[in-house]
């Protein structure tokens, strides 16, 4: 992989990971559950897009049944770069005795 | 008489039409669309009782609309890639210039609210008029690879670019236009402008046309 720079991970974009891959793919709307308020409706959208953009989630959207009509949802799985990003995330945070996410 | 089911649109369609006519289609596909469902099967799972569905309406509306502030701040649409998806963590400057003009005309609006009035229909009329010609007179500007792969700077609504033609005397000529119909006391300001601009185009005209004419006659 080629970077200029190590990839950053906030706050939030980490707790969709450890949820992601703790619980397995997810809905947005599931993911502001299981967060226990961590995540809002009004954001996790937005960082889940940009997750997308940064390799660090990838989507998909269900498919509608035959018939149905309105949007189909869409799923949300961590990436191989995502999963390496957490564990050297929770590697450093142990290296400086941080608070480490189950 | 309640209205026909057939009839009523399904929850978050005025909101999703209301985001497509302000987000390009990768932003409304990676981010509105899947909240909008999310939203729906959140309604689906509340089943019939009334107070429950109330409440997630408003949770999501509030949602929503929090996610169109937020949206245009943390992702914009890559102009390089041309996957369906693809959106880049950066801020997105057309919708900060947007937000920037309307702060400017509602705090200005006490002191100078006919000039606000002519002037967003002027700049409207105006990026009509510039989005007519261009359609008919396509604009060519040459840059760099580097910039052409950056995302197009636009200052007018028509959101085209303007270079040294049609579009961009429109552009020059009504900005002008505007700005003088709101300070007129200034109008000798833009004609001097005017005439010096005129004075030093005419010179780098004159000079590149020399140094052109010179170089065709060495290689000839």
């Amino acid at each position: 992989m080629n970077i200029d720079s190590p990839p950053s991970l906030p706050r939030k974009e980490r707790v969709i990971l450890e949820l992601l891959v703790s619980a397995g793919p997810l809905y947005g709307l599931q993911l502001v559950k299981f967060s226990d308020g961590a995540l809002k409706r009004g954001t996790v959208y937005a960082t889940l897009a940009r997750m997308e953009a940064k390799g660090y989630v990838e989507s998909e959207q269900e498919e509608l049944p035959a018939g149905a009509i309105g949007l189909p949802r869409r799923i949300y799985r961590p990436t191989p770069l995502g999963k390496r990003v957490r564990r050297a995330w929770v590697a450093l945070a142990r290296e400086f005795a941080l608070e480490v996410p189950r | 008489m309640s209205p026909s089911p057939h009839k009523r649109s399904l929850p978050g369609t005025l909101f999703l039409n209301f985001a497509r006519l302000i987000f390009p289609a990768q932003i409304i596909a990676s981010i509105f669309s899947p909240a909008v469902a999310d939203l729906r099967e959140e309604l689906r799972e509340a089943g019939a009782s009334r107070i429950k569905r109330f409440a997630i309406r408003w949770r999501w509306y509030w949602a929503l609309s929090s996610l169109m502030l937020v949206a245009p701040l943390s992702v914009r649409t890559s102009p390089v890639s041309g996957s369906s998806d693809a959106v880049v963590a950066v801020p997105n400057g057309g919708w900060l210039l947007v937000l920037l003009a309307a702060t400017l005309y509602m705090g200005t609006w006490s002191f100078f609210g006919s000039f606000v009035i002519s002037s967003a229909s002027a700049g409207i009329a105006l990026a009509f008029a510039m989005r007519t010609w261009h359609d008919k007179h396509p604009t060519v500007v040459v840059e760099p690879w580097r910039l052409a792969a950056l995302p197009a700077v636009q200052i007018n609504l028509s959101a085209i670019r303007v270079a040294g033609d049609g579009p961009g005397l429109i552009f020059a000529a009504g900005t002008v236009l505007i700005v003088v119909v709101g300070l007129p006391g200034l109008w000798w300001f833009f004609v001097a402008a005017a005439l010096g601009s005129l004075l030093v185009a005419w010179s780098l005209f004159t000079r590149r046309s020399t140094e052109h004419s010179g170089l065709f006659n060495s290689i000839r």
